[in-house]
């Protein structure tokens, strides 16, 4: 039986040509230089060269990777992204504890089951470890609450 | 005599309140991070610094090395009682330790975990000492050309001897370097890959890349797996049970000495570090002994080897960032990225125009070893208990740390964003195998690396032959392009030898 193609391993490093490729057309437009003096552009330039050398021996290599590797796992990536980006919404506007509660409470859906309890009794202590710690000792300029 | 009163100076800085009281926290929250599987030394040190601020210089790094040590004592603990590396240095540590544990052994394997980290510890703090200064006054007399091939050998070494694919190593550094372009050029002025963001135009926070990469991707990948560490059985142990029989301990000193000797040189390598170092001394003891079969099965110098080696070569890892300003491995270049924020310049001139920063912390290394031995003995129940925490109460709380903890730098929201992306690409790179490590320290390598290219090539006229123009350059190249070699043939070998195990399937 033939080895199949490992999808996600040569997409990634696909992904990786083309960033390395996007320096290299970059670095140009900064300045190159000469030896004598390398502008801003020289090292772009080069480590794009580089990437793409490296790049090459990686797909090689990757390309008949037999592991099945289970990229797309909805719930922790959904959760913990949809946790943080509230938290640092809720942050400044909001106060330190509503962004606490808002990411503990979102990223505890990350797994399953729901454990309510637990989860509520999570965000009050690192709501009072938060203020305590970051507002009162280290005094961060953030409301606690903004009412 | 000069070294004395230095020494002297460095107690004062170690002994002082603040000193103690700074030591005994880093090596706590060390063994803490150390014992929980799944956070490392690398993330609670980034989790730190924002907190080290209103520190002075010496005190900060006195504490944030303090995690870095303490991390190590703490890793075996769930490595015997779990069979589940709390550190990846302590991975070694799991095969004997945890066999000892089924025996019904594991509180030997902890006692011995404990005396052979000290003892490596301690054996790497007098190289520390002696070498450091030395090392330092050579390097005095480097020119760019010669910092370019070291710092070279550091990266090509650190991704071709980290474990998996030597070339995806490769790839992570030259991405980590790229990462390092990213905001104001230092020379020209000009603004590099900034796409117009003011928050790049001083460069991307190395906190947001650490904690993106080793805390928000660690989480992620640990949520995308069914099995966990806090799933596993903790193995039961009794304190009575602690102290070794008399005739396992008689053979025991030949390998700590041996351990530590190995650990220290590894450790003060550029680009190996711990891991390797306790993996190299487990090999080297299991091919000395005259009873090799016993390894696997619970002998205890399976676990005297390792861990005196693994702590030996994080204390020897100072070396080369104490005298050169460059670091060996992820966690020394994140304790280099704090120096550099404190306003501590690493390099060859730290050892004398700042003794008390480099002789109190190796000051500190005696005290807190001696701390974390006379503290992990008594603590070893609660770190037990602590093992059973699950992860639904723990991961939110460590998001919560990493998010407050990234903000606190600058105050600014944008840094928690940057950090959630690259947790997700971290993800997506740990899952396929890439080594996040080498990213990092190519990261904080890229502009000194630059400036020092720079710099050489002005100083030659443009003459590329400056690069081997020197004995340490060409060394330092020499040693690179072999490297380099053996990292192609892996690549080339594992291929064939994929083939032929495939036509041998077929046919």
């Amino acid at each position: 039986m033939r080895n199949s193609i490992n999808w996600p391993q040569l997409s990634v490093a696909g992904l990786l040509a083309v960033t390395g490729g996007y320096v290299v057309v970059s670095g140009f437009s900064y300045d190159v230089g000469s030896a004598r003096n390398i502008g801003p552009g020289f090292f772009p330039v080069a480590l794009g060269l580089l990437m793409l050398v490296i790049v090459f021996f990686v797909a090689l290599e990757g390309v008949r990777d037999a592991a099945i590797d289970v990229l797309w796992v909805p719930r922790p990536l959904l959760a913990i992204s949809a946790g943080m980006v509230g938290f640092a919404l809720a942050l400044e506007t909001a106060g330190l504890i509503p962004a606490t509660v808002i990411l503990v409470l979102l990223s505890s859906l990350a797994e399953g089951p729901l454990r309510a309890k637990t989860t509520v009794i999570n965000a009050i202590a690192l709501s009072a470890m938060g203020v305590l710690l970051f507002i009162e000792a280290f005094s961060l300029p953030l409301p606690a609450i903004n009412w | 005599m000069d070294i004395l009163s230095n020494i002297a100076l460095g107690f004062d800085t170690a002994l002082s309140f603040q000193g103690l009281l700074f030591c005994f926290l880093g090596v706590l929250v060390g063994s803490f991070v150390g014992v929980l599987p799944g956070i490392g030394p690398l993330a609670a040190i980034s989790l730190a610094l924002p907190m080290t601020y209103q520190l002075s210089p010496p005190i900060a790094l006195i504490m944030l090395a303090g995690i870095f040590y303490g991390a190590q004592y703490g890793g075996s603990i769930a490595a015997i009682l779990l069979n589940m590396p709390g550190t990846a240095s302590a991975a070694v540590t799991c095969l004997d330790g945890n066999a000892m544990t089924k025996q019904g052994r594991a509180g030997v394997a902890m006692f011995t975990a404990m005396i052979a980290s000290f003892v490596g510890g301690n054996v790497a703090i007098l190289l520390v000492m002696g070498f450091t200064p030395m090392l330092a006054s050579l390097a005095l007399q480097f020119s760019s050309a010669d910092y370019f091939a070291i710092m070279l050998l550091g990266l090509v070494a650190a991704s071709s001897l980290s474990v998996g694919s030597p070339v995806k190593g490769l790839l992570m550094v030259v991405v980590g370097l790229l990462l390092g372009l990213v905001g104001t050029d230092m020379t020209s002025g000009m603004e590099r890959f900034t796409f117009g963001v003011l928050e790049f135009a001083d460069g991307i926070s190395l906190v947001a890349i650490a904690m993106g990469m080793f805390g928000v991707a660690e989480i992620l990948v640990n949520l995308s797996q069914k099995q966990r560490a806090s799933d596993v059985p903790v193995g039961k142990f009794t304190m009575r049970s602690m102290l070794p029989k008399r005739d396992e301990m008689k053979g025991i000193w030949k390998t700590l000495t041996r351990g530590s000797l190995l650990g220290s040189f590894v450790g003060a390598l550029p680009g190996s570090g711990p891991a390797i170092a306790a993996f190299m001394s487990y090999a080297a003891e299991k091919k000395l002994s005259k009873t090799p079969e016993r390894f696997g099965k619970g002998a205890i110098e399976g676990v005297a080897a390792p861990e005196s080696a693994n702590n030996a070569a994080v204390q020897a890892a100072f070396i080369p960032t104490l005298s050169l300003g460059i670091p060996g491995d992820a966690v020394m270049a994140v304790l280099l990225g704090a120096m550099i924020l404190h306003g501590v310049t690493p390099g060859p001139l730290l050892v004398t125009s700042q003794p008390e920063i480099f002789w109190g912390l190796v000051a500190s290394f005696w005290v807190g070893n001696i701390m974390l031995l006379l503290m992990n003995l008594p603590l070893i129940k609660l770190w037990v208990k602590m093992l059973s925490i699950p992860y639904h109460l723990l991961y939110p709380a460590m998001l919560f740390f990493i998010c407050i903890g990234v903000y606190s730098i600058r105050s600014n929201v944008f840094d928690i964003y940057t950090t959630l992306v690259f947790g997700l690409v971290g993800f997506v790179l740990i899952k396929l195998r890439y080594p996040a490590a080498p990213l990092l320290l190519g990261f904080i390598l890229g502009p000194m690396m630059e400036e020092h290219f720079r710099r050489a090539l002005r100083l030659s006229r443009g003459d590329y032959t400056t690069f081997v123009g020197s004995t340490p350059s060409a060394l330092f190249m020499a040693i690179t392009l072999l490297f380099l070699v053996l990292s192609l043939v892996a690549v080339f070998r594992q291929r064939s030898g994929k083939r032929a195990a495939t036509i041998k399937a077929e046919g």
